[in-house]
């Protein structure tokens, strides 16, 4: 993250300096982050009435069964 | 039967129905830009009713016992592929269906309800600073100026400052890039590199926090969790955390006062459901920082175990 | 102590359960019983009613809870709670196991609305033995359209269905977290698409043989869960059967495929019907402080369990698969 510098602001609005006083003093402390673009859109989840949401979200927090042993798992980068 | 007013996208509406089923209560969820058939009939009493149609399914006014306003406001959906219009066309129909809308929102106003449909996101910040005030809770020094001038004295006298957007932080994004801002401390160095004279922005005496506490409101209830800072950062604004773990929260029992404090501010503004935030600095005071009538609760009842999905359905079922 | 951070005490030393960092730290039993002493009183009082002697070693304790940010010092303790131990879910069944090998013949379609009317969010389905792409599609396909949110598929690899293939069943089916290939000539891991919340579409390759439901019951620390969701259902319920359902390779309803006991065929009784009954459930209530040898462990709150492969096949009987002696605090 890099601390917002007045060319950050500047390039999105084509501000001068003297324009400044044209926007609240919070614009000359603004930050930006790179952001990556989002991925292609899943499926829509559609149930009665009731789920809609694009991409379902696990939320189990324990293992339904322990069968696979997770120990003499090497993960393999990539 | 149970309406609930949200959106596609709202988990946490999803919940709450998984709660409303285990009660075996009858439940509509009608999500905004869902609205697919209307009909009203004002019959020669003058009784006005009026029936949905919305993803399949459909309702009457008069089945309706309890309203929860979760999210999003009642849209009609104006295919713009089938019904190509000009803008002056789209202008009267909008207008003409929010004559609809707001009158569907009074026919539902005199039932019991969570939430309210005339408070959208947008309390008035500024109003609510007097109203805290008001209710016994602390509020920052606190200024909204255009001048340098001002801003100097007022620097000179407070010691340190901090700046933020007056009703919301600006931020943006392009392909690339997301721009973003917190409440940011201003040092006499960027006071003195000012312009003369600015766009009217708020300033307010820093607080030092010692933790935040976030606060769902449900019907006079308060549902407290202390968030601490790691940070100079993070003590300044409690989203600004630099280090690798979220930052420590733990639940909270406000004291008494503040809790009756908070009750008649809710009762003030005509919400029983939102979320507050309040700082607490050394001395044991408490600041307000801001009310959202649509609360994000869905962190503080797992972290605190609240169950507030449960206590929402219960809430629902009067 | 902040009210995630929860001590546990084993019999020879214990743990502190980081459950909002999803982590965890052994310790000895020392430094909780100073952990229950500042939960009851100021410190100071503390300090001195341990003495002179133990000063250093006190102070020692307290530095280092609050440098891992365990602790906190505050002048208003009353206002910090501990958590609300209750744990409670609107589903009747949160979670169920579906076995299948080449003799199965379930019904996916009609297995799948029996688990949505029971409110099941997450599933497992355990494939056995070699089923075709086309196979594996309709059964992920079957629960489309349910409030089903997370489905993991273990099937057998072969050379007839590529990688491609398998990155398709996750891209076209977001309901997938867990894709693992088992029986698989190499290891590998893909990991899955994330979003702010979750990691979605995980495909595991493992060499393991995964054959039958006799390979079920491990007890590792790799599969401990710290969390705060699995703690509260530790502590008040069984951390392996509650509200799950199973069918076997047979048709059969269980608690889990593992169990001996079955409560009839899928083709004669539903799901619903099983689900409801109290001798269904009540296994769901045996929990970790009634397990014997497990009661004196310090991680039986993270722990995974199994009551179908347990010792002198009591249903109180500490996990066969479970190496570990919390009398001497040792792994075998």
């Amino acid at each position: 993250m890099e601390k917002g510098k007045d060319s950050d602001y500047k390039k999105l609005n084509g501000l001068t300096e003297k324009q400044l006083e044209q926007v609240s003093f919070i614009y000359g402390l603004m930050e930006s982050r790179a952001i990556t673009p989002p991925e292609q859109e899943g499926k829509e989840v559609i149930s009665r009435n009731h789920y809609t949401r694009k991409y379902p979200v696990y939320e189990h927090h324990k293992p339904i069964s322990k069968i696979i042993d997770f120990d003499i798992l090497s993960y393999v980068e990539g | 039967m149970i309406l609930i007013i949200s959106d596609h996208h709202d988990f946490s509406t999803s919940r709450v129905i998984d709660w409303l089923i285990h009660f075996r209560v009858e439940w509509f969820r009608l999500n905004s830009e869902s609205i697919a058939s209307f009909e009203m009939k004002i019959s020669k009493e003058g009784k006005i009713s009026f029936r949905v149609v919305s993803e399949g399914r459909s309702f009457g006014s008069e089945e309706v016992t309890y309203v929860w306003y979760r999210h999003g406001n009642l849209t009609y959906h104006i295919d713009p592929v089938h019904f190509p219009v000009s803008d002056k066309i789209r202008k009267h129909i909008s207008y003409e269906w929010k004559t609809i809308a707001n009158h569907i929102n009074s026919i539902l106003s005199d039932l019991p309800k969570i939430g309210n449909p005339s408070q959208g996101d947008d309390l008035n910040k500024i109003a609510l600073l007097a109203k805290a005030a008001a209710v016994g809770l602390s509020v920052p020094e606190t200024i909204i100026t255009d001048s340098k001038a001002d801003l100097i004295r007022f620097q000179l006298k407070q010691g340190r400052i901090i700046t933020k957007g007056i009703q919301r932080n600006p931020a943006y994004t392009d392909d690339h890039t997301a721009y973003f801002t917190h409440t940011k401390e201003v040092d006499t160095e960027q006071v003195s590199n000012a312009p003369d004279y600015f766009f009217p922005s708020i300033f307010q005496e820093l607080i030092i926090k010692v933790y935040e506490v976030r606060v769902f409101f449900l019907m006079d209830t308060c549902y407290a969790m202390a968030t601490f800072p790691n940070s100079t950062a993070s003590a300044i604004d409690i989203r600004n955390n630099q280090g690798k773990f979220p930052l420590r929260s733990t639940p909270y029992v406000l004291p008494v006062k503040i809790q009756n404090a908070l009750i008649r501010l809710m009762a003030n503004i005509d919400l029983n459901c939102g979320s507050i935030d309040l700082v607490v600095d050394e001395n044991d005071n408490f600041y307000l920082l801001e009310v959202n009538a649509i609360g994000q609760y869905d962190d503080v009842s797992k972290r605190c175990n609240y169950q507030l999905d449960r206590e929402i359905a219960k809430g629902l079922i009067g | 102590m902040y009210a995630a951070c929860m001590p546990v005490r084993g019999f020879a030393r214990g743990t502190i359960c980081d459950l909002e960092r999803n982590k965890l730290d052994i310790v000895s039993n020392e430094l909780i019983e100073v952990i229950e002493e500042c939960d009851q009183h100021s410190l100071d009082d503390v300090f001195q009613a341990y003495g002179d002697d133990n000063r250093q070693v006190l102070q020692s304790y307290i530095d280092w809870l609050l440098a891992n940010e365990y602790a906190f010092k505050t002048t208003t303790p009353e206002r910090f709670p501990k958590l609300e131990i209750e744990y409670q879910r609107p589903e009747v069944i949160t979670n169920a196991l579906i076995d299948v090998n080449k003799h199965s013949n379930h019904d996916f379609s009609s297995i799948s609305k029996s688990l949505d009317a029971l409110g099941c969010k997450d599933i497992q389905v355990r494939l056995f033995d070699y089923l075709n792409i086309t196979s594996l599609l309709e059964i992920v396909s079957a629960f489309d359209e349910t409030g089903i949110k997370s489905v993991e598929l273990l099937c057998q690899y072969s050379d007839e269905i590529s990688e491609n293939e398998i990155q398709r069943i996750c891209q076209s089916f977001p309901r997938v977290y867990l894709l693992v290939v088992h029986s698989s000539p190499f290891l590998k891991e893909i990991p899955g698409r994330s979003d702010s919340l979750s990691t979605m579409g995980n495909i595991l390759y493992t060499t393991q043989k995964i054959v039958s439901e006799d390979h079920c019951g491990l007890i590792r620390p790799s599969q401990f869960s710290i969390n705060t969701e699995t703690y509260l259902e530790s502590k008040n319920f069984n951390s392996c059967l509650n509200q799950k359902i199973s069918i076997d390779v047979d048709g059969v309803i269980k608690n889990c495929p593992s169990m001996r006991f079955g409560y009839g065929s899928i083709s004669e009784i539903s799901l619903e019907e099983v689900a409801t009954l109290p001798e269904f459930q009540r296994i769901w209530h045996i929990n970790k402080d009634q397990i014997k040898v497990c009661r004196d462990c310090e991680f039986r709150y993270i722990c995974t369990d199994c009551r179908a492969y347990a010792e002198g096949d009591s249903p109180t009987g500490k996990p066969s698969k479970c190496n570990y002696d919390p009398y001497t605090a040792t792994w075998s």
